[in-house]
């Protein structure tokens, strides 16, 4: 392997899971998100170069992803049906949160408005500052703070301070 | 010190929600001092890490090595168009054998008004739950669906989150006129028009909404107009 074939490996195997993750809260579409996630390191290798910093990666990456599905929406609007919903094995087993919590989340989170939930996924799902989701959303970090106390605000309407307590599976 | 600090707690509770993993030394300083805003920015983070823990869905196994393979990029986007073209005409067959298939056999077994149907037998004892559900945690166990309905003159017997055949929707009994009476919400279940369900002893409509649709079933003897009218009144013709 070569010293880019290595560098590419290496990113690969870093992020292409934040990357699906992403890809999969914004789509809510597993199928689209595996084509975007495959779509992003496409572009990705095609532009090695231009990632100087390698610890930038993480954003840069999630900047290519951002704008393949912006580009895939505007070009497939007329026919966008989403037919999916989200299947039970979609929530995963793991963690400490039951099935019937992370559904409940996942119906919340996907209810928010795009301009909430991006900010949100970036900054729990990416761990980016406001700073960062700002340069990246192109907007003012003040904005950023605002979308993200909404969006938190909203979901904690939803879900309580304690998700368990709030969500009554038996009652 | 505290005097110089120029926040306050409005502030800290803001920036809790908005920016925790940077919080500057005046916060932190704030957090040593004022127990309650300690307690808040405990709890931003377990709703957080809850968060987390919610956004970690399963990742398709081996994509990394996926994406690994298919580097042979020209190739790759090749394949991605075939690909995107074979899942289209898959997608295509499959519904035109669907469509075939529910002319074919009206009452095939996959029919939602069967699937709402099986699951209140598969379910008889929450007819005759009594639990006298109030509205505030019948609203809290229906928001996430996001489908509008309209119970407030009934006693509620039951309410509760149920898997209803791929996914999961919720299950609802309240008093009806002659017997209790079951509301499903079905988010994953579309229905092009509005159905009856006539069998054994029950009675039934399936009401189609915009992010699904919505079963009312009770006894035989009942009047479901009614109740249509009044619980979803926004599917009301
Ligand atoms: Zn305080
Ligand atoms: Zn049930």
């Amino acid at each position: 392997m070569n010293k880019k074939d290595k560098e590419f490996d290496a990113l690969v195997k870093a992020y292409s899971t934040d990357i699906y993750r992403f890809a999969y809260w914004l789509c809510k579409d597993v199928a689209l998100a595996e084509d975007m996630t495959q779509e992003t390191f496409t572009r990705a290798w095609k532009a090695l170069d231009s990632l100087v910093d390698p610890k930038a990666a993480k954003g840069w990456l999630i900047t290519i992803t951002r704008r393949e599905i912006a580009r895939h929406f505007s070009k497939k609007r007329i026919e966008t049906i989403n037919i999916q919903d989200v299947p039970v094995e979609q929530l995963g087993a793991d963690g400490d949160l039951s099935q019937h919590d992370k559904l409940i989340i996942h119906e919340a989170i996907f209810s928010l408005d795009n301009e909430y939930r991006e900010p949100l996924l970036l900054q729990v799902l990416g761990g980016f500052s406001c700073n960062e989701i700002a340069d990246m959303m192109d907007i003012k970090p003040g904005a950023v703070m605002t979308r993200l106390f909404r969006a938190k605000q909203q979901l904690r309407q939803v879900l309580g301070p304690d998700i368990k307590d709030n969500v009554m599976v038996k009652l | 010190m505290n005097e110089k600090s120029t926040i306050n707690c409005i502030d800290v509770r803001r920036l809790l929600l908005s920016n925790p993993a940077d919080l500057e030394k005046d916060t932190l300083q704030h957090l040593n001092i004022c127990p309650s805003c300690k307690k808040a920015a405990l709890d931003a983070s377990g709703f957080d890490d809850r968060l987390l823990s919610a956004l970690k869905v399963p990742v398709p196994d081996g994509l990394a090595n996926k994406i690994l393979l298919t580097k042979g990029i020209h190739e790759n986007l090749q394949q991605r168009r075939a690909r995107n073209w074979f899942r289209a005409v898959a997608a295509s067959i499959v519904l035109t054998t669907s469509i075939i298939v529910s002319l074919m056999y009206p009452d095939s077994p996959a029919s939602v008004s069967d699937i709402a149907l099986a699951h209140i037998k598969a379910e008889p004892h929450h007819l005759q739950d009594r639990k006298n559900i109030k509205l505030t945690k019948l609203d809290k166990i229906i928001k996430p669906f996001n489908m509008k309905i309209n119970i407030s003159s009934q006693r509620i017997h039951y309410a509760g989150t149920c898997k209803i055949r791929r996914s999961i929707g919720a299950h609802i009994v309240i008093q009806g006129k002659k017997a209790p009476l079951t509301i499903l919400l079905m988010p994953d279940e579309k229905v092009s028009s509005r159905q009856t369900i006539n069998e054994d002893n029950f009675s039934g409509i399936i009401v189609p909404v915009k992010n699904g649709s919505i079963a009312i079933i009770g006894d035989k003897q009942e009047d479901l107009n009614a109740f249509e009218k009044q619980i979803i009144p926004q599917a009301a013709t």
